[in-house]
């Protein structure tokens, strides 16, 4: 049976700006999450998906609405910079850690950064940093882990790497997660749902499932399911959110 | 170590400029015009650097004025490192702050030497706390400052990891400034030096900025070109040791 891990209701968030105008950011956004899914939320630059991630991650509070959750330990990884450059690799992953040696071992073999334990991460690539990150989210036994768009200083192929990174971590944890991103292919590639949302204000459009292999490389980018997931998403964006599709990264 | 500074393409540059000025000075004022009213002679400056030592009590006032400087850029660091956390939570119920601080900067020192001439006169504990406030002073404004531009992302990382308040301040917060502050000790050493230097002047403690008022006084020239070259040495070495500081323990700005 399914069990419900998140349940999104009405979120509106409002701030004020510098000159003193109110600025409706997010308004009635309502979604939930259903068992240890892959979830992603896509949407234009400025649609808040930041501070809707901030907001599910008990980083900051809505204006109104209400989430409902029996997850507490919700890791959120900002964008950039997110490992700290003052720690070595093994430190950063061991932050308020309560795992032991051989386990912090094991996770950073698992992203990757075996070799590397006490190298820093000032003058490294983005791409090792957020595996620094995603480890250190992981020594944290998360219940879920929340993603804010990291992939896009990435270059291609490091950007492959990362994707299949992880996609097999969510695999293997078996643990939700929630990405915000402004980018098609990477939202079908990585999630089991995708909530779409528009700008101005930010609101929940359209929800896909996506039915894929659980197992996915960047080859499945050419299949033709994909494709046609791809411009389903275009399609809606070009009905319903004014064209907004074309802020997006594709 | 020779070798190493020749290898350096910009130290070469000084290092070549300071001898033809060097090679200058002394074929000019030793044996072209050594009598003149602008500059001692060579040989004038060498036997003044023994008359500093013995005349001037040159070894006890630089101890002082070193000590002074030093001890309290040591202390003033420690002190920012403690109560840091409360500046934090003041700097955000007081944002315009800042500002204020910004601009006391330039005249707090002045106001403070003419204020403790009168309350303390030439008494040790009155450099000691005058030194103490001004880099408390400097060190507070690069906190409030670098406090609000700090990046944010380091932050939430911390808080969705379960840090409480406490170890956000220690772990996050004083980490991120830590190479900021220590890079502020070393943008404002001169100013530091410089204040040190003139309330010495002022207030006549046993430092080296007496010394200077001393030789002014009786037109040793001399002597104050020869205090002002150790000033220089001293200056340089210790901005020296402050980067392999910085390099050694802030190595991630």
């Amino acid at each position: 049976m399914a069990e419900i891990k998140f349940i999104v209701k009405n979120i509106s968030k409002k701030y004020t700006d510098k000159v003193g105008y109110s600025i409706n950011l997010l308004n009635n956004v309502s979604f939930n999450i259903i068992d240890n899914s892959f979830v992603s939320i896509l949407a234009p630059v400025g649609s808040g998906k930041t501070s809707m991630l901030k907001i599910l991650s008990n980083l900051d509070q809505p204006t109104s609405g209400s989430i409902e959750s029996n997850l507490n330990k919700r890791i959120f990884i900002p964008s950039s910079p997110s490992s700290f450059p003052w720690l070595s690799v093994i430190d950063n992953i061991r932050f308020n850690s309560e795992l032991s040696e051989s386990d912090i071992q094991e996770i950073i073999n698992k992203v990757g950064l075996n070799g590397y334990e006490d190298h820093f991460p000032n003058n490294k690539s983005e791409g090792f940093r957020f595996r620094i990150s995603l480890g250190r989210a992981l020594a944290n036994k998360p219940e879920i882990i929340l993603i804010d768009q990291p992939f896009s200083n990435l270059n291609t192929a490091t950007r492959t790497e990362i994707y299949s990174l992880i996609r097999n971590i969510y695999l293997e944890y078996s643990i939700p997660f929630i990405l915000g991103t402004t980018n098609i292919t990477e939202a079908i590639l990585l999630s089991d749902k995708i909530y779409l949302m528009k700008k101005n204000p930010g609101e929940i459009i359209d929800h896909i499932e996506i039915n894929l292999p659980k197992q996915r490389n960047a080859e499945i980018i050419e299949s033709d399911e994909f494709i046609s997931l791809r411009s389903k998403i275009e399609n809606i964006f070009k009905v319903r959110a004014d064209r907004q599709l074309y802020n997006f990264s594709i | 170590m020779l070798k190493k500074i020749l290898e350096s393409e910009k130290q070469k540059v000084t290092l070549s400029f300071i001898s033809v000025i060097l090679f200058v000075y002394i074929i000019l004022f030793e044996f072209i015009i050594p009598a003149n009213g602008i500059l001692p002679k060579p040989s004038i400056l060498i036997d003044s650097v023994f008359s500093l030592f013995d005349d001037y009590n040159f070894a006890k006032s630089y101890l002082f004025t070193f000590t002074s400087i030093y001890s309290s850029i040591f202390i003033s660091y420690f002190f920012i490192s403690i109560i840091g956390k409360y500046f934090r939570d003041f700097s955000f119920a007081f944002p315009g702050l800042r500002h204020i601080l910004d601009l006391s900067k330039y005249f707090i020192p002045f106001f403070l030497v003419m204020l403790f001439e009168l309350w303390f006169g030439n008494s040790i504990l009155g450099e000691y706390l005058f030194t103490l406030i001004i880099i408390v002073g400097i060190l507070k404004v690069t906190f409030f400052s670098e406090l609000i531009s700090m990046e944010q992302e380091y932050i939430f990382s911390a808080k969705s990891l379960g840090i409480n308040d406490k170890e956000l301040f220690r772990k996050i917060i004083w980490k991120t400034l830590q190479p900021k502050i220590f890079n502020s000790i070393k943008k404002n050493h001169i100013v530091i030096w410089s204040s040190v230097f003139i309330y010495e002047f002022i207030c006549k403690t046993d430092g080296i900025g007496n010394i200077f008022y001393t030789a002014l006084k009786y037109n040793d020239l001399s002597v104050l070109l020869t205090l002002f070259l150790f000033l220089i040495i001293t200056f340089v070495l210790m901005e020296s040791i402050l980067e392999i500081i910085r390099k050694r323990f802030f190595y991630w700005e």
